[in-house]
């Protein structure tokens, strides 16, 4: 059947139908990838991280790879997915700030060394003016003690029990009184660490005075003060009040000291533990004001120096691990494989190696530079925080979580350095990851020290730590999901918006070449019937000019035209019902 | 200068300053808030809108001016039908009559349609959309103030970058439906130039057959008209029938005979007879090109669409299913 316009149109107007759908489907592509290239899939990225971190963590916390600065399971996942085209290398990767920040509370180890006892000497402090028994001329005990002076009514600190003073001539020539001044924290306690303080002299001076502040002396029963002695822990003190011999136990009983039963009240318990812990953060906050005072600087550089010498051998013993395992691995698994595969003979598998060591050497070389970057980088790492870690073991009150926090923050400084150094990012990029190690290295050392305080609490450590990893990671990865939120430099903004960018200019692409190709292919088919129609216009035009009419049927030509042209004419019945009938 | 002159001076740097520096405070503020990247996104989404516009103009020049060519055609041909067809039709018909049965010649002549030149149709919608799309994101500066002043900064910075993220995404959307809208135009331009070609060559083939008709049919239908009465007188005067009442030969009688090519001719007449009088009134070519028929191919846009929006509604209710589980 010859075409005829019909057909062309038709082809016409279902290419027509076709390049719609076909836009409709890529404008439906491109606004679903659009919407997910856009949505933030917090919940994930929360549960993953956590994940991730918790396994890190407890690694962290049973194998003691700190000290190599990178972590056992970082090595894990490097040797297990290395290859030499893809090649994970978290020393470089954003995602390690994470890991760098949990990594700066680690206290060194250095504090059992502060604490070694050659360096602390006992002091033997005079006991000053306020303990003792002369104390009428002194305004503190007038103060504290005194209800009458006329009478001389004095009131036991400890107890609240009332009662004119006595003064008494003993038979050895001591001058005794009802109540006498007792240190809280006792005076014995005092000692000095020769090898880190200097101006020994008047630090000792400054000892003293601490000891002998009037807000660490207290005045109690002379008895109670005998029996009591030296003992400092409230819970001794009680013992030996309660185990006292029976004359003097009936004397304390006399005095308030013990009740009935022979034990110690307890409001008179509660008054001593309170008292005494009071008296002792107070004190210690002193010690360390004079101790940070007098901190002979030199010889905590001095023993950080060499500490961090020794350490260095094993930096770089983690840094050439991490180097050159994963490409050993690697290649050995290739080896094998292929030696499994291939059947090869040992011939052949040592060529193998003899290609793979020199691929291995050719890596590890590549990689010197970093190698070296990364132990100096370390090497300065150690030294800070072994430096730290020194004073932090030397200061016994809060003020140590002040220099915990100096600390991470100074350790943060010197991994941001690195980060700004390097170049693999942009300066967003970069402003991004230095502002998450800040907060995250706070958020992360401010977690410690707030479980340092639950454990004093009585929780048992162990429990306490798995506890603080657990609280520690979550919350540092609830920071780090606010910080991807907040996104403070639009760095996920930025990424996003290059992906639009992208998924336009692919879909775009796709979309001409299908259009193109459709195009092209209809109109191959439009220019064929196109020339077969003009074909036959040109046959039909030869055969009016040259049929003879009077003996050629046109029948064939005209049909052509009604078909062409769609006219429905039906030439046969016309004609019958032309002929058939008579002639009017 | 003198002294009055750079104290004055001095005095309205002074005065300048806090203004410079609130400025600047005001800079960062705007940037830290993603102000500043609002409104340059505002812009380019007018921009953007603006080139769809431009696009639109542009197809739809392209599509009237084929619309224009295939309109010139069409006067043509009707004036060709209208005038010299009747004109055959009646010499045709004065000598079939005589021969056989003919409809009565009234012949009621039909006009071949132009088409309207187009307006922008379905896209007009789209880009009065596109238009009011970005309008609630437009904030004037007091409403802005407000939002700052009630401290509400971090969240004011996160809902512009949403915000932001709703522009960009539309700016790609009109982008890709700019494309679209000229690829769209391109192929209805192809079918007005196809029907363009059909139109020249109906006139083409209407010319043809008039030409035909008149050179090498007509002038033979006296003769033979003759030919066929003399034929019949004769007979009679055989038959001693009264010549008086002589009609003309009856055609199907002298098929087959040596007069059998009368026959051929006088069928022949009759098919072009019947051809024109189709050509004279019925619109051809406007049935075949569906020319009055306007909302054929924009009608399937509107199915397509409810078609596809379903598709995806499938798929999504599959999706959520997927994610409970």
């Amino acid at each position: 059947m010859e075409q005829s316009f019909e057909d062309l149109i038709r082809i016409r107007d279902r290419y027509a139908l076709e390049e719609r759908k076909m836009y409709i489907n890529y404008a439906t592509k491109l606004n679903s990838l659009t919407d997910e290239a856009l949505r933030n899939n917090y919940v994930k990225q929360f549960g993953d991280a956590c994940l991730q971190d918790i396994v890190g963590q407890m690694i962290r916390s049973f194998l003691p790879s700190a000290d190599m600065y990178v972590t056992a399971d970082q090595i894990m996942k490097r040797v297990v997915t290395f290859s030499y085209k893809v090649d994970y290398d978290p020393l470089k990767e954003q995602g390690a700030v994470r890991t760098l920040a949990y990594n700066y509370d680690e206290i060194s180890g250095i504090a059992e060394f502060v604490n070694n006892p050659d360096f602390i000497t006992k002091l033997k402090l005079d006991r000053g003016i306020y303990a003792g028994k002369s104390r009428s001329s002194l305004s503190d005990y007038r103060k504290k003690v005194l209800v009458d002076k006329k009478t001389n009514t004095v009131v036991d600190e400890l107890t609240g029990y009332v009662r004119p003073d006595q003064i008494q001539e003993g038979n050895n020539g001591r001058t005794t009184a009802s109540l006498e001044g007792d240190h809280k924290v006792p005076i014995s306690e005092a000692a000095v660490n020769e090898e880190f303080t200097r101006n020994i002299d008047a630090y000792i001076a400054e000892l003293e005075r601490i000891y002998n502040d009037k807000d660490n002396i207290w005045y109690i029963d002379e008895k109670a003060n005998n029996i009591k002695g030296d003992i400092s822990n409230p819970e001794d003190v009680i013992k030996a009040w309660e185990t006292a011999k029976p004359e003097q136990k009936e004397v304390l009983r006399q005095r308030g000291y013990l009740d009935e039963n022979g034990k110690v009240p307890e409001h008179i318990k509660s008054k001593l533990r309170e008292g005494v812990e009071s008296s002792r953060k107070n004190i210690n906050v002193d010690i360390d004001k004079a101790q940070l005072r007098n901190l002979d600087v030199r010889a905590v550089g001095k023993h950080g120096l060499k500490k961090t010498a020794a350490a260095i051998p094993k930096m770089a013993i983690g840094q050439l691990l991490y180097y050159m395992l994963p490409p050993i691995v690697y290649e050995t698994k290739c080896i094998i494989i292929s030696s499994k595969e291939k059947k090869l003979d040992p011939e052949s598998i040592v060529a193998k190696l003899e290609k793979a060591v020199r691929r291995i050497m050719d890596y590890t070389m590549h990689h010197v530079g970093a190698m070296f970057a990364n132990l100096a980088h370390n090497t300065a790492k150690n030294f800070v925080r072994t430096v730290f870690d020194l004073v932090i073991a030397l200061l016994k009150s809060f003020l140590r979580h002040f220099v915990r926090i100096a600390k991470t923050v100074v350790l943060s400084v010197l991994d941001s350095i690195r980060i700004i150094t390097q170049e693999n990012s942009s300066t967003a990029e970069k402003a991004d990851s230095i502002t998450n190690l800040f907060v995250l290295a706070l958020t992360n050392v401010l977690i410690e020290i707030a479980a340092e305080y639950l454990e004093l609490y009585g929780v048992p450590s162990v429990v306490m730590e798995a506890v603080q990893v657990l609280v520690s990671v979550v919350a540092s990865n609830m920071v780090f999901i606010l910080m991807e939120k907040l996104d403070l430099f639009d760095v996920r903004y930025g990424f996003k918006i290059t992906k639009l960018e992208q998924i336009l200019a692919d879909i775009s692409k796709e979309y001409d070449t299908q259009y193109i190709e459709l195009r092209d292919r209809t109109q191959e088919e439009i220019d064929v019937i196109k020339n077969e129609i003009r074909q036959q216009i040109s046959e039909i035009q030869k055969n009016m000019e040259e049929r003879d009419f009077y003996n050629e049927d046109v029948i064939e030509d005209v049909e052509r035209i009604n078909h062409l042209f769609d006219m429905n004419i039906g030439f046969q019945k016309e004609w019958e019902t032309f002929i058939l009938s008579p002639i009017q | 200068m003198s002294i009055k002159d750079i104290a004055k001076n001095t005095w309205k740097a002074l005065l300048e300053a806090p203004k410079k520096i609130v400025g600047a405070v005001e800079h960062g503020a705007k940037h830290f808030v993603r102000e500043d990247t609002r409104l340059q996104n505002i812009d380019k989404y007018k921009d953007i809108v603006k080139q769809y516009e431009q696009q639109l103009d542009k197809s739809k020049e392209i599509v009237n001016r084929q619309i224009r060519k295939y309109n010139d055609t069409i006067p043509l041909i009707n004036q060709k039908r209208r005038a010299d067809f009747r004109d055959i039709l009646e010499e045709l018909y004065r000598f079939l009559l005589q021969l056989g049965k003919l409809a009565q010649n009234k012949w009621d002549f039909s006009f071949e349609m132009t088409r309207a030149e187009e307006l922008g149709f379905l896209e007009e919608r789209s880009l009065t959309d596109y238009k009011a799309w970005i309008m609630p994101y437009e904030k004037t500066e007091s409403q802005v103030f407000d939002e700052v002043a009630k401290g509400l900064i971090i969240g004011y910075r996160i809902e512009n970058g949403k915000w932001n993220e709703e522009i960009e995404k539309k700016c790609k959307e009109i982008r890709f439906a700019t494309e679209g809208v000229q690829k769209k135009y391109a192929s209805i331009a192809q079918q007005w130039q196809d029907r363009t070609f059909i139109a020249a060559t109906y006139l083409e083939c209407i010319e043809l057959i008039h030409e035909t008709i008149t050179e090498r049919i007509i002038p033979e239908l006296e003769l033979i008209s003759a030919f066929l009465l003399a034929e019949s007188v004769k007979n009679n005067i055989i038959a001693n029938i009264p010549i008086e009442n002589a009609k003309p030969l009856d055609i199907s009688a002298i098929k087959g005979t040596i007069y059998g090519r009368h026959y051929t001719f006088v069928k022949n007449a009759f098919q072009f007879y019947i051809l024109s009088r189709q050509i004279y009134q019925s619109p051809i070519l406007t049935r075949l090109t569906q020319a009055e028929q306007s909302t054929s191919i924009y009608s399937n846009d509107k199915l397509l669409i409810t078609q596809q929006k379903e598709l995806l509604q499938q798929q999504s209710d599959v999706l959520c299913a997927d994610i409970m589980r």
